[in-house]
């Protein structure tokens, strides 16, 4: 009844998110020895359970199981996140918590439906019976299945934890959250994708809207960290439109920007992680001029941004490259591409000229690169990130294409045709974003939208903001409980009356046959 | 054979117990009364333990008080279903013995009137006789009117007469429903009433509608039903920690079990079968009604007894849906619920008695004084809102799984919500507790010493929750030798 977990055989998706999975993590820790000053034991005991669900979530051969290590990565990462126990960092994990918990009991909901006309939680037994499945049955299933994988992978409109969560989490787990487990909802879209195929439409839609929104609320930010959580979702879109093509390309692209995506961001989180280690500020007004201080982090960090606006060599230049081929015939997409793409570039040129040239701030002297421990990982994901730019054909034929083999997304041919994306289309793509980038980042700046000088509230924001809708939902419930507790009688003879009052009604329920 | 007299020895034992604690005042021992209890508990365990193989090979111990045969005697019946009650009973009654020995302010009337209601809870759990059932929920119901009120205070004494008054009054209709029973069949046996309903809702089923609805309310308000639960959250907070334990965990139970013997023994479980609508139903209204509830509450213990009756809504529903799953679940669901919610309460009963406080807003940075138990309580929270592998998740997959099964898509959305809702205010709790910053108000209080039995007691609980939700088979074939009884 209870599901035994089975973790064998490992198919090449597992292999794909699970195998990097399994490979940064260490990486992270040895990170975190260094990084992590005060209370360890309230951090690694979290940390090491996080691992196993992360294993556990990519490993596992079935939904329900899926599911389980999806609560355990939950609930270990909502330990992390509220780290240094202070009440903002509570306030940011029990958002985490909650949104995440309503993302979960969709996915449960999902899978338990479609164990009722599939008899099977197991991948492999439920793409063989999934053709059956009724138009009814398909839409609650896959509303609910994506969702709940939406609001795990934080993509618009479900996104409103990310930004509070991420940076609230110390800087190692940061980039855990961002390259790994917002990777799980990616993952399980996928592995839902694969197994039934149903409405990926709906999440080129989801993908477009957050790209845009993602990448303009990122260049709002004055938070470095927040402004790398707001990028995150905005790559998750990336991600998301190549899934939602529904090609072997658009998967293949979707799954390679996936794995770029985990490398340079964490490099970049535990870049920023350095910086605020040493300086102990994460705001960008009170950063400057960082670059002859800390000349390692500054070249590591110039590596991660490379790759996240998509230039040549990078690993996050092929991926995005091989997503425009995949939106090739559709102008919509490939200007949107294009778009989000150049908005990335501002943002990181934004960082560059704020965090480390300009001038130092008086009490930053003493800054200096941190020691060997929280370099040797970051130099790891840095020659990542050069490799899979420079030898994509090994990464993507041998890493990512057995995906699609397996799942028969492939060509007739049995090839996807994949063109060398170190050409003259592709390079002019790069001159666009990089153009298009400068000119966002100039009028931003010249028009105060990109919150460096001072913080900026705009009535709009606030009267579109999800977050505020999602909470004003939330006290809907907590005010219809104080609605029921002054309506509550007190008295014995009301109480009292209500005994006689409720046998009455059982009896005419039963009597009339009403339900 | 010692095992033949089973039935009647596992409700004697802490009976004899309760009496002797009295006694043991003319004796130079110093814990007397305790080690009396102890002993007395520990002996409807070896009872249970040794009679729980030959319950899995699907053996029936059946007893007839005095020799008289079931017609005219009380029979008692220890088979999969009763026994599973009766373990729970035993286990947690155990549990409550140990806490309260680490308190040193309860004395021989505390544990005497505890083992009267242990063994009345014994009772009801084999009893197969309707008058003998009433009987056995009497003596419960005085035994913890006294318990509640062991305090003596205004507060503790006006909650007790609030549950006094309700449960009396559902008893007298009880009693009107067993007279009717007996004039129209002439017995009391469940069993020989059970053969002989058909054919009484053949001729005239407003009867067994007027019976059905009667015997739905008295266990209704003893388990908590909305909008029948005005006791609960008084007596509750009000009661001594350990009586808090007991009567959620135990207390409440009866009620939901004894609707599973009424409503599957006695109606037959089919002949009812939108009857059982009311229970779905009134279970979703009783689960979403104590999660709001909870949500707004700023007294913990008040919060737990809120937190109960969501949890009572979630068994009602499972009860419900009625398939063998269902009703696994439900028994699952009634074993786990017993566990986590006797520990919390002790928890809850731990930090009060610590800090003096009884508002959640006072307890900030619990975490910093005591690390343990917030830790315990932190587990036992995510265990009671359904986190996978803790045991609540595993009675809880089974209900919403029988649920979906059956076809009830909405009712199963609720539950999930309630697990949602049940999520927020075990976390704005939480919250309170890690918060670094001490409660800064002070007040003139001396905290209790709480001695080692206490903790034990909360870990122990903290440990069968996590055994159980990783391995939840060592509990399944206790569930369908139960559920084989209800559902031929």
């Amino acid at each position: 009844m209870i599901a035994q977990f089975q973790f064998l055989p490992v198919d090449s998706l597992s292999l794909v998110f699970g195998g990097l999975a399994l490979l940064l993590i260490p990486l992270v820790f040895i990170y975190s020895i260094k990084y992590i000053r005060t209370n360890p034991l309230h951090y690694f005991i979290p940390f090491f359970i996080l691992s196993f669900g992360i294993i556990g979530v990519f490993f596992v051969h079935d939904f329900l199981s899926f599911y389980v290590f999806l609560e355990v990565v939950t609930l270990s990462s909502y330990f992390l996140i509220i780290q240094p126990w202070r009440k903002d960092t509570l306030e940011a994990g029990f958002k985490y918590l909650i949104m995440n918990l309503i993302g979960g009991v969709l996915i449960l909901f999902s899978i338990l439906v479609l164990f009722n006309f599939t008899g099977s939680f197991d991948y492999s037994a439920i793409s063989q019976i999934a053709g059956s499945l009724s138009i009814d049955m398909g839409i609650l299933i896959s509303s609910t299945f994506l969702i709940g994988a939406l609001i795990k992978c934080g993509a618009v409109p479900f996104h409103t934890w990310l930004p509070d969560a991420h940076p609230a989490a110390p800087s190692p787990i940061s980039a855990i959250l961002s390259g790994i487990v917002i990777k799980i909802g990616v993952y399980g879209i996928i592995r839902y994708m694969l197994t039934l195929q149903l409405f990926p439409e709906i999440l080129v839609f989801v993908g477009v809207f957050s790209m845009l929104f993602g990448i303009i609320l990122a260049l709002r930010q004055d938070s470095i960290k927040r402004l790398l959580a707001y990028s995150s979702i905005s790559q998750i879109g990336y991600i998301l439109l190549g899934i939602g093509l529904g090609t072997g390309l658009g998967m293949g692209g979707g799954i390679f920007h996936a794995v770029s995506h985990t490398l340079f961001k964490m490099l970049l989180f535990l870049c920023v992680g350095a910086i605020i280690y040493c300086t102990g500020e994460r705001k960008i007004q009170h950063l400057g001029g960082l670059a002859i201080r800390m000349p390692v982090t500054f070249a590591l960090f110039t590596i991660g941004a490379f790759s996240i606006s998509g230039i040549p060599p990078f690993n996050g230049f092929v991926s995005k490259e091989i997503l425009y081929q995949a939106c090739y015939g559709m102008p919509y997409l490939e200007t949107i591409l294009i778009l989000t793409a150049a908005g990335t570039f501002a943002l990181s040129f934004k960082m560059f000229r704020h965090v480390f040239l300009g001038d130092l701030p008086a009490g930053m002297w003493k800054a200096k690169d941190p020691s060997l421990l929280m370099l040797v990982p970051r130099f790891v994901l840095a020659s990542a990130c050069l490799g899979f730019g420079l030898f994509w054909q090994k990464a993507f034929f041998q890493y990512v294409y057995p995906v699609m083999a397996e799942s028969g997304l492939v060509g007739r041919n049995g090839i996807i045709s994949v063109q060398n994306p170190f050409s003259i289309i592709a390079l002019s793509h790069t001159l666009k974003v990089v153009i298009l980038g400068f000119i966002i980042y100039f009028i931003g700046i010249r028009m105060g939208w990109l919150g460096v000088k001072r913080e900026r509230s705009s009535v709009i924001g606030n009267i579109f903001s999800l977050d505020r809708l999602y909470i004003y939902v939330a006290k809907l419930f907590y005010k219809l409980g104080v609605m029921l507790r002054e309506l509550q009688f007190r008295s014995l003879n009301t109480n009292l009356l209500w005994v006689f009052v409720v046998l009455l009604i059982f009896y005419f329920v039963l009597l009339l046959r009403i339900i | 054979m010692i095992l033949g007299h089973a039935p009647i020895l596992i409700i004697m034992l802490p009976l004899l117990a309760a009496f002797l604690t009295h006694l043991t005042k003319y004796t130079k021992l110093e814990r007397g009364a305790e080690l009396v209890a102890f002993v007395g508990m520990l002996g409807s365990i070896t009872v249970l333990v040794m009679s729980a193989p030959h319950i899995l090979a699907g053996k029936i111990f059946t007893y007839n008080l005095g020799g008289w045969e079931a017609p005219l005697g009380i029979t008692l019946v220890l088979d999969g279903f009763s026994f599973f009650f009766a373990s729970i009973v035993a286990g947690m009654g155990l549990m409550l013995i140990f806490y309260s020995l680490g308190v040193y302010v309860y004395a021989r009337r505390y544990y005497s009137l505890l083992l009267i209601a242990l063994s009345a809870l014994f009772g009801i759990a084999l009893t197969r006789d309707l008058f003998n059932l009433y009987v056995f929920f009497e003596i419960l119901a005085v035994a913890s009117y006294v318990l509640i009120a062991y305090k003596a205070r205004p507060r503790t004494l006006k909650a007790s007469f609030k549950y006094l008054v309700i449960t009396e009054a559902a008893w007298v209709f009880f009693l009107l429903a067993i007279a009717i029973l007996y004039g129209l069949t002439g017995s009391l046996d469940i069993d020989v009433i059970a053969s002989k309903i058909p054919a009484i809702y053949a001729s005239s089923p407003q009867i067994v509608y007027i019976i059905f609805s009667i015997m739905l309310v008295s266990f209704g308000i003893k388990c908590g039903m909305f909008p029948l639960h005005s006791w609960i959250p008084e007596a509750h907070s009000q009661a001594p920690t350990p009586v808090s334990g007991l009567l959620s965990g135990l207390i409440l139970k009866a009620g939901l079990f004894s609707i599973l013997k009424i409503f599957y023994l006695f109606f037959g479980g089919n002949l009812l079968g939108f009857g059982a609508n009311i229970l779905l139903y009134g279970g979703l209204i009783t689960l979403l009604f104590g999660a709001l509830m909870a949500l707004v509450q700023d007294e913990l213990k008040k919060l737990l007894a809120y937190s109960s009756i969501n949890q009572i809504g979630f068994i009602l529903v499972a009860i419900g849906v009625g398939s063998k799953i269902g009703l696994q679940g439900a028994l699952f669901h009634i074993l786990n619920h017993s566990i986590m919610k006797t520990a919390l309460f002790f928890c809850a009963g731990i930090i009060i008695s610590q800090t003096g406080f009884w508002k959640i807003k006072h307890h900030q940075g619990v975490y910093k004084k005591m690390p343990g138990i917030t830790i315990a309580f932190f587990l036992l929270a995510l265990s009671i809102v359904g986190i996978p592998l803790f045991n609540g998740f595993a009675s809880k997959f089974m209900v919403i799984f029988a649920t979906l099964t059956e076809h009830y898509y909405m009712p199963a959305a609720i539950l999930l919500l309630g697990i949602v809702i049940s999520a927020s205010y075990y976390f704005k709790i939480l919250q309170v507790f890690f918060n670094p910053e001490e409660n800064k108000e002070v007040h003139d209080f001396v905290p209790n010493p709480v001695g080692p039995f206490e903790h034990f007691t909360v870990y122990l609980c903290v440990v069968a929750c996590i055994v159980i939700g990783v391995y939840p088979q060592i509990i399944m074939p206790y569930l369908e030798s139960a559920v084989k009884v209800l559902i031929k």
